[in-house]
């Protein structure tokens, strides 16, 4: 049977005040360490790491999780690690490296490490430190010195608790934490500057909406998720002018994202192209993001050895970025289909990354096929050699050609259960006097022009 | 008819040109495409297994997807892009080699589409920063192209399926195809 995992607490408490949810939100992104977070409420989150030790070191997992906080405005916090969350409040409440050189005052983040217990708890702790202070103890490791035989009978049973909590024999059940369905990120629309100006123009408004697609984004991929539709709510000034104090513009995308640096120049892309055709009445107050929609992220580990999973990411947010500029039918990978009308023997192929690599390589066709092919066929006037392409009016050539040659026939005929669909057609190579090869068809006695081999 | 083409490191040789903008330019049906197509089927040899994927950036459309398969390009490596007009083309041509996903890009003009020589500055310079190979295609070959690295004409003579290729500028150094293909190799 295998060994199970060491435990390892990674505790990160908050020094300063943080907008409400956003030690949520912290939590939640935290998720993309490990599925076990805790949190206590208002002042830490804590994350089991252990079983993600092959994964990365604990030093790295701190420089990770200092990143993570920032973005959510937690510039100032303390990362500790130990085994149990009791020990890792403790050493981060107290800047101390080892358990043995913290205060006695400690005890209570080992007894109640989530603050879910009793309040009345620290009555009789208080009585057991006043007794332990007076016999000169004030370290903890000075408390664990101490024969457990003699604790119960002389501090009562609360201290053998404490004892074994410290020791690392008994803790308190993790409380799991949950996060909520909605992913939500509000910021206040108001531009750096003495004034506290309020953002009118796009760019500004662009550079305040970082900060919440950013969490927001962090939230996603602690839940392993990616955003299939989102939304961005601008809340205006109340101006007698304005029809509406709100506008909203919800972007379906045509890749899910999992990342703000493919978002983000899609929101810029849509946002521009809405504001010029109806630009905001006022200056904006407040911005809402909000995540409607959502798809599985990808769950494979990061691949040290390739930039694959950054390729994959890229090319999904360029794809979107395109898609959203010229429409998802003219961004495609193609796939060949069987069908024997040319124009019809290919499909567009699912965009997504993984799903495009998994295709192989069509085999060799019978005959060749050209390089270029026209939207629609077009008829094209013959009289003896001269291949003539008339304009749309009927009156003169677009163009025309001498033919020397014609390669062929190769008849493609079928659909005929269709009778929009139905077709027979011979088609030819044909080589010009100046060596321009066409790819024509005869239908009935009408010649058509329908590629080239180019 | 033959197949499979005749292989193009019998008429040009086929290092690809990183970094760098080359034109390939000739009328409609001379076999400029194919030239391309060659070119980038052998290059596209795969790199740790993977085949480096392409971009092809049309304003108007008419390339046939059909025809990759049939030069040796994998389709799921191609990301086709239609665009609307001639700026669009070039905003996804930026956006594209930016990506760094593609390790060439295909840019093709119609008649229309003129590219100023500061857009042509600004897409080699890019492309320099991204290391990726720009192929540009156009029925005429430009004029002051000088950020272009290399321009080649392609025709064909009589109903030969090989078509022929004239180099009409190189600018030396940086491309290292450059040096075999003034060796005589280039097809008359």
């Amino acid at each position: 049977m295998a060994a199970q995992p060491e435990k390892r607490i990674a505790c990160l408490l908050i020094g300063s005040t943080l907008p409400e949810g956003s030690l949520e939100a912290l939590a939640e992104a935290s998720m993309r360490w490990s599925p076990q977070v805790a949190l206590r409420s208002g002042e830490a989150v804590f994350i089991e790491i252990g079983g993600s030790r092959n994964l990365f070191s604990e030093e790295s997992f701190i420089a990770k999780m200092r990143v993570l906080a920032s973005r959510f405005d937690a510039h100032s916090v303390r990362i500790a690690i130990a085994d149990t969350a009791g020990a890792a409040l403790a050493l981060a409440r107290h800047s101390v490296p080892r358990i043995d050189s913290l205060p006695l005052e400690s005890f209570v983040d080992f007894l109640n490490p989530f603050a879910t217990l009793d309040p009345d708890l620290k009555r009789p702790l208080e009585k057991m430190l006043h007794a332990l202070r007076s016999l000169g103890l004030s370290k903890i490791g000075e408390f664990t010195s101490i024969p457990v035989s003699e604790i119960t009978p002389r501090f009562g049973k609360q201290a053998c608790e404490i004892h074994a909590a410290v020791r690392g024999r008994m803790e308190p059940a993790w409380e799991g934490f949950h996060p909520p369905e909605r992913i939500l990120e509000t910021i206040e629309a108001v531009a750096g500057g003495q004034n506290g100006e309020i953002c009118a123009d796009l760019e500004s408004l662009i550079f305040i909406l970082k900060a919440p697609v950013d969490r927001a984004m962090a939230r996603l991929r602690g839940r392993a998720q990616r955003a299939a539709r989102v939304s961005v709510t601008f809340e205006l000034e109340l101006w007698s002018t304005i029809e509406s104090p709100e506008r909203e513009f919800s972007v379906s995308l045509a890749l899910p994202q999992g990342a703000s640096a493919g978002l983000l120049p899609i929101l810029q892309e849509r946002l521009m192209r809405s504001l010029e055709k109806e630009p905001l009445g006022s200056p904006v107050r407040k911005i809402r993001f909000e995540v409607l929609e959502t798809v599985p992220g990808r769950d494979a580990q990061r691949d040290f050895f390739s930039r694959k999973e950054e390729e994959d990411e890229n090319w999904d947010a360029l794809v979107a970025r395109l898609s959203e500029r010229f429409g998802k039918e003219r961004v495609f990978v193609a796939e060949t289909v069987s069908r024997y009308l040319p124009e019809k023997a290919y499909a567009h192929a699912d965009l997504h990354s993984r799903a495009a690599r998994s295709q192989k390589a069509a085999g060799p066709q019978l005959h060749l096929r050209p390089s270029r092919i026209l939207k629609s066929p077009e008829r094209l006037l013959r009289s003896g050699r001269t291949l003539g392409l008339p304009h749309p009016d009927g009156k003169t050539l677009r163009a025309n050609w001498q033919a020397t040659t014609w390669e062929g026939p190769e008849r493609l005929s079928g659909e005929w259960w269709s009778e929009e669909d139905r077709f027979e057609r011979d088609y030819y190579r044909v080589t010009s006097e100046r060596g321009e090869q066409l790819w024509v068809y005869v239908s009935g006695e009408v010649v058509y022009l329908h590629g080239y081999f180019d | 008819m033959v197949y499979p083409p005749t292989p193009l490191s019998s008429t040009i040789p086929t290092a690809f040109p990183k970094g760098a903008l080359v034109e390939v330019s000739g009328v409609s049906g001379a076999g400029k495409t194919e030239v391309i197509l060659r070119l980038l089927a052998e290059n596209a040899a795969p790199q740790s297994g993977i085949a480096p994927r392409i971009a092809w950036i049309e304003e108007a459309s008419t390339i046939y997807p059909c025809a990759f398969p049939q030069f040796g390009i994998a389709l799921d490596r191609v990301l086709f892009v239609d665009c609307e007009n001639a700026k669009d083309a070039l905003w996804a041509a930026h956006q594209v080699i930016r990506s760094q996903v593609f390790g060439a890009v295909i840019l093709a003009r119609s008649g229309s589409f003129r590219i100023s020589e500061t857009d042509l500055r600004r897409l080699q310079l890019v492309a320099e920063k991204n290391q990726t190979a720009v192929f540009l295609i156009s029925e005429r070959p430009m004029r002051e192209a000088w950020p272009v690295s290399l321009q080649l004409e392609v025709s064909r003579c009589g109903d030969s399926q090989n078509p022929a290729i004239r180099v009409l500028r190189s600018r030396g150094g940086g491309s290292e195809w450059l040096p075999s293909l003034k060796n005589g190799s280039r097809a008359s």
